[in-house]
């Protein structure tokens, strides 16, 4: 593994609301670019507060974030701002992700910011939407199609990263297999890097190309897709 | 009941509409002068030409009141903005920030709400300065407690919300989020908390002018209208009635309507 | 709980101390000679003397707020403007109909009100509680002093059976024991019912949503459906959750009992509280208003730390806010 191939390196993190009782205990993994790394654990295994501290909502107790080798969890103020943009997030619950009162094409705006010469309509086209779902609001559409939104609006921000946390156990199935095609079209077309958090057995196996498993905040193993494969559909 | 509340929404604002039709548009057609006394005529029953009757000076009745209810509403609308804008800014600094910041804005919020604000605005205007719209101004700047407060609670939640992080996540300026996302989330809660500032401060406006303090004669307000009936009871009924009338349908009104707008802002959450 | 209520009354203290402090500084403000403030102009030269000594009035302004925060501490207020008293006896005499007024409204405007909300809560939908409702919003939306007003009107003058003011009769010297006892009670009578029953609407109002609520809660829709005697449900659940927040809401109203009072007894000519403040504001009397002033904080914070302690003890979840 050269070095110039990773994007996404954690150090050590340590998180928790209390310091006796981390709830994510000095986990330390690689991503690198264009590859899909899956964490794949029960509930409460701690998933979700690992990607909210490398997407800074959580400060750790202890421990690194690097993003093209630079600790980002160091940095404040407008490079801040710009650096987390590189990073994008995509949650379970698109409804609640976005705005009940604005339109999806105010939302999108928002989100593409002062980069000019890219219209809305070209991220909706991205993800499989046309032009007609510029001007309607949220509760206009289905859980699909929401989800969908929220991957165009975080492609606003030309990101490095996704931060795939828990994306389709909202979504009915065959949806889910549709936007799991979607995103593994879209990382391939534009050489992104995803950390793919969930629980889904399906979702790791079609979009991951390694997995680490955790359990009670702790790396327990680290495997290849194929390996993950095999342990786990064959014993369904 | 949802369809009653509704109802009753509508009314209160049509009801509000119709009083500030009377104070400020009525007095274009009904050109009396509420300030010409007329003391061969003091105390005088509704007739054709004063249609509510006479003051004990003399005065028509009518243009007194239709006067009263526009100073009347002046001063509290203008108090209710002030409040509501300290309030905002309050709960959001307290909603924001951590720690010492937010806890001392609570405190004193807690001390000041344990004051009447009728008490507050006699001290402030007797001590500070007389003129109502100053008194105003200064009780104004000391009722943003209930707004704040409210407003803090919501942020907080906010705070927490999917939708926040992903406008973090996106690297949005906190001007940009406060105003264009959070503030129309927060829209009802406004609303809300205006029209309950707004009755009370007509109440306290009554109240005030009615002690003394407030609007001084011979500007009319609806507080100082019954300063005078009471001060001069023997045959004043008609001003206790008349005044007494408009009050009731003013602060009903205004009550239908923050009932209203509460009750709606539930339903929305409840979907 | 321990540690919470010696918190509270730290706290209390501090709030307190800043209160006092503030009324200092705001008189300070004032534009003029502080001497004017604290003492009569009106008085003869030696007597000023002495009292400019008493209370420090030539010393720097930070020995002065030293000597105010000792005065007021002790409650020594220096003497009125206009009355020959000491503003702290001036004020004792007048707290006396104030409380008289304060505490009979607020026993019976809380039994009343909230025996009406709960009521047409479980009446909901009939005629009686449209009526109260009604009624409700009648006396909720009217000022105090307007009602007191009309009743002054209609029962005193017109039909002239009370008496339209003070707390006496003039003749009340003369009368026996039990003659002097009615004569304090129809002189109070007008001004109770007033504040009563504004009192007996906001209470009835808000215990009519809260029970409203609790009855259709969850937790008694589920207790009904098991089958438990409705009755207990209602007594023992629905009954004990409304009145929580009543206790709360006494808290407030507090604060609208000497606001509603003082409106209420300038109607009716009590030698009251709310009066005094009015007529030392009106006449400058600058010692019997930061007295009042003073006191007044006294009371709301120390009842404000009351409250919560109450509320504490009752349902622990209740934490300083």
């Amino acid at each position: 593994m050269s070095r110039d191939n990773i994007i996404l390196e954690v150090k050590h993190l340590t998180v928790g609301y209390s310091q006796k009782k981390p709830v994510v205990k000095d986990v330390s993994f690689l991503l690198k670019k264009g590859e899909c790394l899956a964490i794949f654990g029960k509930l409460g295994s701690g998933k979700t507060t690992i990607a909210m501290a490398i997407l800074g909502f959580i400060a750790p107790i202890y421990g690194m974030v690097l993003l093209n080798s630079i600790n980002i969890l160091k940095i404040r103020g407008r490079k801040r701002r710009e650096i987390r943009r590189r990073i994008q997030p995509i949650f379970q619950d698109p409804f609640l992700s976005l705005h009940p009162m604005k339109r999806i094409k105010t939302v999108l705006e928002d989100s593409i910011g002062r980069e000019s010469g890219k219209s809305v309509k070209r991220y909706l086209n991205m993800v499989g939407l046309d032009a007609s779902y510029m001007d309607r609001l949220p509760s206009q559409l289905s859980g699909g199609e929401l989800q969908r939104v929220c991957i165009a609006k975080a492609l606003c921000t030309n990101p490095e990263v996704l931060i795939l946390d828990e994306p389709f156990t909202a979504q009915d199935h065959v949806t889910k297999v549709k936007l799991a095609v979607l995103l593994r079209d879209l990382k391939n077309k534009y050489n992104l890097s995803y950390l793919l958090i969930t629980h889904d057995i399906f979702t790791v196996s079609f979009l991951s190309d390694r997995v680490l498993l955790l359990d009670q905040g702790k790396i327990t193993e680290t495997m290849t897709a194929g390996e993950f494969r095999e342990k786990y559909i064959a014993e369904l | 009941m949802k369809i009653r509340k509704i109802e009753n929404l509508r009314f209160g604002l049509a009801v509000l509409v119709l009083i500030v039709v009377f104070a400020f548009v009525l007095p274009v057609f009904y050109r009396v002068s509420p300030y010409e006394q007329d003391l061969s005529n003091p105390l005088s029953a509704p007739s054709i030409d004063h249609p509510m009757g006479t003051d004990m000076y003399g005065r028509d009745l009518m243009a007194r009141i239709m006067k009263g209810t526009a100073n009347t509403l002046m001063v509290s609308f203008l108090a209710s903005l002030v409040s509501l804008i300290i309030g905002i800014i309050a709960g959001v600094i307290s909603g924001f920030s951590r720690g010492i910041i937010s806890e001392l804005v609570m405190r004193l919020a807690d001390v000041l709400l344990g004051f009447p604000k009728l008490v507050m605005i006699l001290l402030i205007s007797g001590i500070l300065s007389r003129d109502i719209f100053v008194s105003f101004f200064l009780l104004a700047c000391l009722s943003w407690m209930e707004t704040a407060r409210i407003i803090r609670g919501e942020i907080k939640v906010i705070k927490e919300s999917l939708l926040y992080k992903s406008l973090v996540a996106a690297g949005l300026s906190f001007p940009k989020v406060l105003l264009g996302y959070i503030f129309p989330l927060l829209r009802g809660k406004f609303l809300v908390s205006f029209t309950l500032s707004f009755a009370s401060f007509i109440l306290i406006e009554i109240s005030l002018s009615f002690l003394g303090l407030g609007y001084a004669s011979p500007e009319p307000s609806l507080g100082t209208l019954l300063r005078q009936a009471r001060y001069d009871p023997a045959g004043s009924y008609w001003i206790v009635i008349f005044t007494g009338l408009v009050i009731i349908i003013l602060v009903s009104a205004v009550n239908f309507i923050a009932d209203g707008i509460k009750d709606s802002l539930e339903e929305n959450v409840s979907r | 709980m321990a540690a919470f209520i010696i918190r509270r009354l730290i706290i209390s203290l501090i709030v307190i101390f800043v209160g006092v402090s503030l009324t200092f500084f705001l008189v300070h403000l004032i534009p003029g000679d502080p001497t004017g403030i604290f003492i009569n102009p009106a008085l003869p030269e030696s007597v000023r003397q002495g009292l400019v000594e008493r209370y420090g009035l030539s010393q720097p302004v930070a020995l002065q707020y030293l000597k105010w925060l000792y005065n007021a501490v002790r409650l020594d207020f220096g003497y009125s403007f206009i009355y020959p008293e000491k503003t702290l006896s001036l004020i004792g005499d007048a707290l006396v109909p104030t409380l008289a007024l304060t505490l009979s409204s607020l026993f019976i405007g809380v039994l009343g009100g909230c025996f009406i909300g709960i009521a047409s809560a479980m009446k909901k939908g009939t005629l009686f509680d449209r009526i109260c409702s009604t009624a409700v919003m009648f006396f909720y939306s009217v000022p105090s002093f307007w009602l007191g007003l009309v009743l002054l009107l209609l029962l005193s003058y017109w039909l002239g059976i009370f008496p339209s003011s003070q707390i006496r009769s003039i003749h009340h010297e003369h009368l026996s024991f039990v003659g002097k006892v009615f004569d304090y009670i129809i002189h109070l009578l007008l001004p109770v019912t007033t504040l009563s029953l504004t009192l007996m609407a906001s209470f009835a109002k808000y215990t009519r949503e809260s029970m409203i609520n609790a009855l259709s809660s969850s937790y008694t829709i589920g207790a009904i459906s098991r089958g438990i005697d409705k009755r207990k449900i209602i007594f023992k659940y629905c009954f004990k959750n409304s009145l929580i927040p009543v206790i709360n809401l006494i808290g407030t109203a507090v604060p609208f009992i000497i606001g509603g009072a003082i409106t209420v007894e300038v109607v009716f000519s009590l030698p009251g509280m709310g009066r005094l403040i009015v007529s030392s504001i009106l006449s400058r009397d600058y010692p019997v208003v930061m007295g009042i002033a003073t006191l007044m904080f006294f009371f709301v914070v120390f009842f404000n730390m009351l409250v919560d302690i109450i509320s504490h003890i009752i349902d622990p979840r209740v934490q300083l806010q």
